[in-house]
């Protein structure tokens, strides 16, 4: 039995939670930030039907506060000690990463157990080593490699993910096939290497006379426009690539062995709401933000939905302990984002 | 609350439909939830037997937020689930506080109209009075300590990748540092560790001058070999002027503060469009560096003369400068510094005084 994922939200309703969030968050120096981000998330979550049964979102306030107050405070003092003193620089850099897959891992365990779906909590059971795998040692080998595993990277953050989500009691399984991931990178990376060569054959001629800084000086404004261009092909390369990927992760992922999903996201359609979404809040100057993220909302829900084989009101929840809010905060005010589809 | 429509009679307004789930379960089942005392009571739809009940102080209920399902939660662990809203604030009440963010929340254009004005003016005024206040702050309650260490560090990376040892005759540099004494003796520094100091360097930098926040100011010998001597001290005094008003901390508080506030703001909106706030905040600061420029000319022309030298010994270097530059004269909002042009006009300015 296939359910559509449905959006009920709608950008009017979420422009009114949007405007008075940021309104508050400005009048209280940020205090309220917290409270916005439990009433947005609440909105999206619970304006997300399967089978005429929303999500829900549990975080408190209160909590999510605390832990962004520690979070703040502990970067400003890690960035201001770096700034200081450039000898400290390292050691802080070894600080974050070492701490980086701790606070992913129990970031990614608070963010699941405060959601539910009919009653039921979403919980993650990964490890520090699992994260460390899948973020630190596969990118750092990915930058080594020019970035030829980058579909292996993909797969090892989706795996770890997924397969550690648990709804419920019951697992959540997740693969992802490199294949069609290589043939996005492969014309990507060919695009790219077209470009930069076309570009480095126009710059010979301004070195005719050597390396003189007037001549860096002539190439580097000469070179604007391809820049701007490099920039633009990159940032569709990754949306595509983002597209592939979700579509892959979902088309491969079951919950309880038995319920399957399909997502029918057509990369290049996605390109477009993504860059119509990028215009609309530019000409607004910022106001038409909340229709544009109930937009791409509506346009994931839409490609989304849930093959059921078999009730879904069979699952119970595991009572388990409050987790900590620190991972999850520090993901959301450092911007981490590890690009799981899920 | 006013009754919703016509059909609404006072019992019906007491109870509540929805779904009833079992603690932790994901089964549930459709019950009428009414209030009986101080009582909260489900009863099955089906067959209007009692389900539940538990007292109405011990049962938590979720913010409302639009249109989103309402969690009634009973302290054995089972929730009611209804899209009623109106129905759960009749039954059960709302706070104030709560009420008054709903009410605001909730979709009218004129209203909106009304938040839009409210919140472009709450971030202009922050731009406008809340940063330069904030940046001042931070500046005087800087401890010494620091300053020194920030100095120092970017000293530090200067010196390794553009600056050498000085190559200038001892003579110069004797003249020169003397003159510097006798600028420095005639304005009190606000910390004896700040008192400025003067270093020669020769510099891949060409023909320039800088300062540090701790009063370390480096002087190149493109400098001092491209003009005369007394246009140096004129130059001398500018940098002393960016120390004495603390150019260098103010642009770097405010440049974070500028990050605070964009975030602050754009937290919600995120990714490609913070970065271009930023960028746009970034051209914004300019215009504060073409203004410590100004000041700190019109420092210049005011510690030289109160030390008894030509008040006007900066005006020389602006004659050589403007020959290199390009355009019409006029600084745009992507320069750093005002033009030679407009330099030399202000400099007119304050020596015609």
């Amino acid at each position: 039995m296939e359910h559509k994922v449905k959006f009920h939200g709608t950008g009017k309703e979420y422009f009114g939670i949007w405007i008075v969030n940021i309104i508050l968050t400005i009048l209280t120096i940020g205090i309220y930030s917290a409270w916005a981000k439990v009433r947005t998330n609440r909105y999206f979550y619970g304006n997300t039907y399967i089978d005429n049964h929303p999500f829900e979102y549990h975080a408190k306030p209160m909590q999510i506060l605390i832990g962004r107050v520690i979070v703040v405070v502990a970067l400003v003092v890690l960035n201001v000690i770096s700034q200081v003193n450039p000898f400290f620089a390292l050691p802080v850099f070894v600080i974050y990463i070492v701490a980086l897959p701790w606070l992913v891992c129990r970031g990614l365990r608070f963010s699941r157990r405060v959601t539910s779906y009919r009653n039921v909590r979403f919980d993650f059971v990964g490890d520090y080593g699992g994260a460390f795998w899948a973020l630190i040692l596969l990118p750092l080998l990915n930058v080594f490699t020019l970035f030829l595993i980058t579909p292996y990277t993909s797969r090892a953050i989706a795996r770890y993910v997924g397969n550690n989500t648990r709804y419920g009691d019951r697992p959540v399984n997740v693969d992802v096939p490199v294949g069609p991931l290589y043939k996005v990178l492969a014309v990507g990376l060919t695009l790219i290497f077209i470009m930069v060569g076309f570009a480095l054959f126009t710059a010979v001629p301004f070195f005719r006379d050597g390396l003189t800084p007037g001549a860096l000086n002539a190439v580097s404004v000469a070179f604007i426009p391809i820049f701007m261009l490099l920039y633009v092909v990159a940032i569709v390369l990754s949306l595509i690539y983002g597209a592939t990927l979700r579509n892959l992760t979902f088309n491969n992922m079951s919950v309880d062995a038995k319920h399957t999903f399909k997502s029918t996201v057509k990369p290049w359609s996605y390109v477009g709401v993504v860059v119509t979404n990028f215009l609309l809040v530019a000409v607004t100057l910022g106001l038409g933000a909340p229709w544009a993220r109930v937009r791409i909302t509506n346009y994931l829900a839409d490609n989304t939905s849930l093959i059921a084989a078999g009730p879904l009101d069979d699952y119970t929840s595991q009572i388990r302990a409050e987790t900590g809010v620190i991972g999850e905060e520090y993901m959301d005010v450092g911007g981490v984002d590890i690009g799981a589809a899920i | 609350m006013q009754p919703s429509n016509e059909h609404d009679t006072s019992l019906e307004r007491a109870l509540l439909r929805g779904a009833l789930f079992e603690a932790g379960s994901a089964k549930s089942e459709d019950v009428v939830l009414r209030v009986a005392g101080d009582l909260l009571i489900a009863t099955g739809v089906d067959d209007n037997k009692l389900r539940l009940k538990a007292p109405l102080k011990d049962v938590s209920v979720s913010d409302r937020i639009a249109a989103v399902q309402r969690r009634v939660s009973f302290p054995t662990g089972e929730v009611f689930v209804t899209h009623d809203n109106d129905g759960v604030d009749r039954l059960i009440g709302v706070s104030r506080s709560t009420s008054m963010v709903t009410w605001l929340e909730a979709a009218s254009f004129k209203k909106f109209a009304v938040l839009v004005v409210l919140m472009v003016a709450l971030i202009a005024g922050l731009y406008r009075y809340g940063l330069p206040l904030a940046v001042k702050t931070a500046v005087a309650v800087t401890p010494v300590p620091v300053i020194k260490a920030i100095s120092e560090a970017s000293l530090l990376g200067i010196e390794r990748q553009l600056l050498k040892p000085s190559k200038l005759p001892e003579a110069t540099r004797a003249r020169l540092r003397a003159a510097f004494n006798h600028l420095v003796s005639n304005e009190p520094p606000r910390d004896e560790r700040l008192k400025p100091t003067l270093r020669f360097h020769s510099s891949i930098l060409g023909p320039n001058a800088f300062a540090l926040p701790d009063g370390t100011i480096v002087v190149t010998d493109e400098l001092v070999d491209l003009v005369d001597q007394d246009v140096v001290i004129g130059v001398i005094g500018h940098e002393l002027g960016h120390v004495h008003h603390a150019h260098g901390l103010q642009l770097l508080y405010r440049s974070l503060g500028l990050v605070a506030l964009v975030s602050l703001v754009t937290g919600d909106v995120g990714g490609i469009l913070e970065e271009v706030a930023l960028q746009g905040a970034g051209i914004l600061s300019l215009s504060f560096a073409r203004d410590h420029e100004r000041e700190a000319d019109a420092y210049s022309v005011e510690i030289l003369r109160k030390s008894g030298f030509d008040p006007g010994a900066i005006v020389p270097f602006f004659e050589v400068i403007s020959k290199f530059e390009k355009g019409d004269g006029s600084s745009n909002w992507l320069s750093t510094h005002p033009t030679s042009k407009e330099r030399l006009e202000n400099l007119k300015g304050l020596l015609d005084e």
